[in-house]
Parts: structure tokens; sequence; C-alpha cells
């Protein structure tokens, strides 16, 4: 709900119950005070008809009931109904029985008044009330929708801002000022809170960086070392120690390389975006896999239409190459798998088992699922970010047996 | 062919030098900026191999003084960063090639002759071995004048194999090799067994030769003897 909408209906709810409060006592203590002044004037009334009965006239009001009593009570003041043949409805009337002795009889004397159109008040109060809470309302919410006009727009306009900014970009945050002391407050606070977050992210963007890269030389001395191992006689188990050598530094060397990518991915501008063929660079890397489809007996569907955009053919390429070769990763001796693009669209498909771990961790780095299959892992977070570089969206689904992954431009 | 090693690390120099020295190459090398620069300005070499990072300068500003010194000379960069900006640099000041640390001697090899031949050779001279003939301009390989059909990668294969002649050249290094330095792609150790049993089959069945042996754990050789 948004906040103008929110203080809004606050104020009115606050407006309606304090209506609501006042409009009952005023119409209570209107009521009491026109009810005492009415048993004033039906007292007066009685006494004047007993002063009528003791000069001995006979007393024929209407609205007016004599009879003669025994004992002298207390005097009641209560309303009562009558039935009017004139507009065919009980109406409220007060009544007053009181009772009086002219000379040695006891009179009991019942004067009645009618309500005048109690109902009457009563709605003209409630109406003017309403009308007043309504006014208020739509008073209140005019005032605030030109102070958000005038005072929020600084915050508005921050937000819109905040809501674009990556950390990882390089552009400086900037913040619309404002003469409210909160939101200055704020966006000095915003200001240095993204300043610290970009220093660490940036920090840990370098320590990666760095130290990928530092590991390049040592990993390069091995692995010429190692090679050059091979190229000996070796006996059968100095063989098997340099083989399982050689497979992990092959390893360490992917891993390294591809932290490398993604440290890369999140920090530099890649130059040599440019118009391609996305057609064309998939073709390519169909061809290249082509005998290991053959292999695997692979019921390969393809589907290709021209497709052009704008990207780094470099990063394109690794992204074409990790999805085709997750694919068939994880795809058993004569699966399915079928590849199609249209012009804003890439998807890839492949039979198989669900994933063995949750969906949320499957662009996460280093989750795997089978260690059998043993990629590094690293795959599809280079496939996402590459997507980030280039603001595509990147999706997954699962459904009856079939790994569905949709890239848009 | 005469060839410079620029590069600080010592290990790497010797196993460059040692390598490419049995392919018969005149090797020479540099670890530092300032004697990299005294040969360049000194000598004549076919081609010149430069690490960015060294350690009293950057090999990016050697470049133009190769050139300047010998316009024939080919130069191919190598650098632990993997920066496609120092790759477009690099090659924008007139480098011919670019490496990515780290990497196979029997790559660096395969570079190195494709550079000399495109560079030296202009490209038109065959490569023989006993009665195979490979026409690198038309990509083609025939014995003893008929031509053998091979599909692009089976040509790429035999190609790095002659290069590397005599030298155990591991899995990975042959699928780098083929498939570029991507990620995450073991699977192609199994295309490139495939890929090789069928070239080992097409040079047997014509020439009646094995001329790729396997070694255990290690890879494939082949010998032309």
């Amino acid at each position: 709900m948004k906040l103008l909408t929110k203080t809004s209906l606050h104020y009115l709810c606050a407006s309606l119950a304090l209506l609501t409060i006042f409009g009952g006592l005023l119409f209570y203590l209107l009521k009491k005070d026109i009810s005492a002044e009415i048993q004033e004037q039906l007292e007066l009334q009685v006494d004047m008809i007993s002063a009528e009965i003791r000069q001995g006239a006979t007393i024929h009001y209407p609205l007016v009931d004599i009879v003669k009593t025994s004992k002298i009570s207390p005097a009641r003041f209560r309303d009562t109904l009558i039935y009017d043949h004139y507009q065919q409805l009980t109406e409220g009337y007060y009544a007053l029985t009181e009772t009086k002795q002219v000379k040695d009889e006891i009179y009991s004397i019942t004067v009645l008044t009618a309500y005048i159109g109690w109902d009457e008040y009563s709605k003209t109060i409630s109406y003017i009330f309403l009308g007043l809470g309504v006014l208020l309302a739509a008073s209140g919410l005019v005032v605030n929708l030109l102070i958000s006009r005038k005072i929020w727009r600084p915050f508005l306009m921050n937000l819109a801002v905040l809501k674009k900014h990556a950390l990882s970009s390089k552009e400086e945050l900037v913040l619309t000022g404002s003469d409210t002391d909160e939101f200055e407050d704020l966006k000095t606070v915003l200001l240095d809170f993204t300043l610290r977050a970009k220093k660490e992210y940036l920090g840990l963007q370098e320590f990666t960086e760095n130290s990928s890269h530092e590991l390049q030389t040592p990993i390069s001395i091995i692995r010429a070392r190692l090679e050059n191992l091979g190229q000996t006689t070796l006996n059968e188990q100095s063989a098997r120690y340099l083989k399982d050598a050689r497979e992990a530094l092959e390893r360490l060397s992917k891993v390294n390389k591809s932290l490398l990518l993604l440290a890369k991915l999140s920090g530099e501008h890649f130059p040599d975006v440019q118009a391609i063929s996305l057609s064309v660079l998939l073709t390519e890397q169909l061809q290249q896999l082509e005998e290991l489809y053959e292999s695997r007996k692979i019921d390969l569907k393809i589907h290709i239409e021209p497709c052009f955009i704008r990207a780094s053919p470099h990063l394109v390429d690794i992204m074409l190459s990790n999805m085709l070769a997750n694919q068939l990763k994880h795809s058993a001796v004569g699966a399915a798998i079928s590849v199609k693009l249209n012009d804003s669209l890439i998807e890839f498909s492949n039979e198989g088992e669900p994933l063995p771990f949750a969906e949320s961790d499957l662009f996460t780095r280093f989750v795997k699922g089978d260690q059998g299959k043993a990629g590094i892992g690293l795959g599809l977070s280079i496939v996402k970010k590459i997507c980030l570089v280039h603001h595509w969206s990147i999706e997954y689904t699962y459904d009856k047996g079939i790994h569905l992954f949709q890239v848009r431009f | 062919m005469k060839v410079l090693f620029v590069e600080d690390e010592p290990v790497l120099i010797e196993e460059m030098v040692d390598y490419f020295s049995t392919q018969g190459y005149l090797c020479e090398s540099a670890s530092t900026y300032a004697r990299a620069e005294e040969k360049i300005e000194t000598y004549n070499y076919d081609i010149v191999i430069i690490d960015i990072g060294l350690p009293d300068g950057s090999g990016m500003n050697l470049i133009p003084r190769v050139s300047r010194s010998s316009e024939e000379t080919g130069i191919v960069i190598v650098s632990a960063k993997n920066s496609l900006t120092d790759k477009l640099e690099g090659l924008n000041l007139g480098a011919d090639d670019y490496l990515t640390k780290p990497f196979y001697v029997e790559e660096l090899n395969a570079r190195l002759h494709a550079l000399y031949r495109r560079k030296m050779l202009k490209g038109n001279r065959h490569i023989i071995f006993d009665d195979f003939v490979i026409d690198p301009l038309s990509k083609t390989l025939s014995f003893k004048n008929k031509e053998i059909s091979l599909t692009k990668k089976e040509y790429q294969l035999l190609l790095y194999f002659i290069v590397n002649k005599e030298r155990v050249v591991s899995k990975p290094s042959i699928a780098e090799h083929i498939w570029g330095d991507y990620f995450d792609q073991s699977d192609n150790f199994d295309a490139v067994y495939v890929h090789l049993m069928n070239l080992r089959k097409k040079l047997n069945q014509t020439s009646g030769k094995d001329y790729i042996k396997t070694v255990y754990g290690m890879g494939y050789r082949f010998s032309a003897a």
C-alpha cells in the first residue's frame, strides 16, 4: 500500500471515529437538555391544569388525561407511543404523570407532548457530521497529494536511481538533495553506505582477480614440469601418480580460469561488443559437438532461425559452449536434446532426472549434482553472469522430465 | 627458425627453450624488459614470444619496438591475465597472436608454426611426412597424390600431431587446441578419442602404418618413422 493511501486511510478512520463520538455526544446532550426543558414545560402545564381544576373549570384538552385517584404518588416522566391517524404510524411522545391534591380530591394528571421530530434531528446531525467527515478526508487527501508532489519528490527520484544502480557499476551514485531533514539524512546515509559496500565489493573482486592471476604462473610451471615428466618413460605406478596429478591440475586450472572470468565479468567493460549473428555462432558450436552427439546416440532436435544481437562474441561463445556442454553432460545415452533459436529467445532443453538440489541453487557457484560427472560447478554461474552483462533474462524450468533453459534477449 | 622468448619465470623459459630446441628452433631468451629490449635492437628474430607481465616493465611496450626493428618478425603475446582488453591492445599494437597462461607448449608450437607459415612462407609450402602431403592452403591431405578426405577436426588434429611429432600430447591439450579455451568441457575428452580413432584408421588404411600410439595415462604420440 502506498504511503499516501495509508496515511489517508488512517486520517479518514480517525476523523470518522471522532465525528461519530462527537456526533453521538452532541445528540445525547441535546436530547438531555431538551428533555429537561420539556419536562419543565409539562410540569408547568400540570400546575396550570390543577389551578384550573381548583377554580372549578372542566378540563377537556387534547393530550391531557385526568383521573381521580386515592393516593399521592411521585411524578413520573416517561416516553410513550401514540398512534397518529393522520400519518398512520405510532409516534414517540413524552408523558408526565403527576398526582395533585385539589381541595379534597386527588387527581392523577397526565400530560403528553410530541417528540418534536427527534428522528429528523438525529438525521440532520448525522448528515452534517458525515459531510464534515468526507470534506475533512478529501481536503486531507488533496493536501497530502500536494505535499507528496513537492516534498516526496526527491525521495521518489532517489528511489528510482537506487533501483537502477548496481554495486558492480563503476558509475558514482548521484542522489537528489531535499530541504526535508529526514530525506537529507537518508541521502547522506545511503551515499555513505553504498560507498562502503562498493569498496568492499571492489576489494573482494580485486582479491579474486589477483589471487586467480597469481595462481596462473605456478599452475603454468607445474603443468610444464608434469607435461615434461610425461615425456619420459615411467613405470606403471609413476604413470598412475602422474596421471592423477595432471587431472587434478587440469581441474585447478579450469576452476581458476573460470573464477578469473567471473571476476572480470563483474568488473570489466567488454570492448568487443558488436552486432553478431547468433544463428551462425550457434551453428558453429553445434558442429563442434557433432561427433559427441553421434557417439552418445543423442536424439538431437535443432531449430534455428536467423537472430542478430549486439553482444560480445567472446562471451556469447562461452555462454553457448557452456550451455551445450551442460546439456550434454546431464543427458544419458540416447536421451533427447533440443536447441531452439528465434529472434528473441534461445532455448536449451534435455531429458533427465530432476535436480538433486534446490532450483534456486542452480546458478550458484560450485553447486553441482553427481560428483562422478564432475564438472567444476561454475559453468552456469558464468552463463548467468554473461546474461547479466548483456541484460538478458535466463530462466530454468523442469517439467515432465525435461530440463529447460530459456534466454531472452 | 630463430625465436626469442621473453619470460621472467626461469622454469617456463627452460621448458620452452628445451622443447623448441628439440623441434629444431634456434632459441634465445630474455628474462627482463631491459634484456629483451637489448636483444631486439641487436638481433633479428623470426618470432618473438613476449610475456606481458615483466618485472621491470610491460611487455606491451616491446611490441612496437619489435615491429620497428623488423617488420617480418612474428609476435606472440603471452599473458596470465586473460584480459580481452589486453588482447585487443596487443593485437592493435602489431602482435600476431595472443595466448593465455597456463598454456601447453604444444599449443604454442602449433601457433608458432602457423604464424611462421603465414608470415615467412606465405602459407604455400606443403607439409610432408613419409608419403603424405598436407596442403595448408586447401587444408587437404593426400597420399601418393591421392586425396584422403578428412573432417575439419581430423585435419586440425593431424596438423597438431605433426607439428608436435614424437611428443606425448595429452587429451586436455588436444581438447583445448580443437575446441578452444572454454570451460567445463571434460566431455570433449570422449570426442578427442573418437576423432583420434577415426584419424588413426584413415592413416592406417592408406599407408598400412600406425602413426598414433597411445601412451598409457599420458596421451598420444605421433611418430612419422
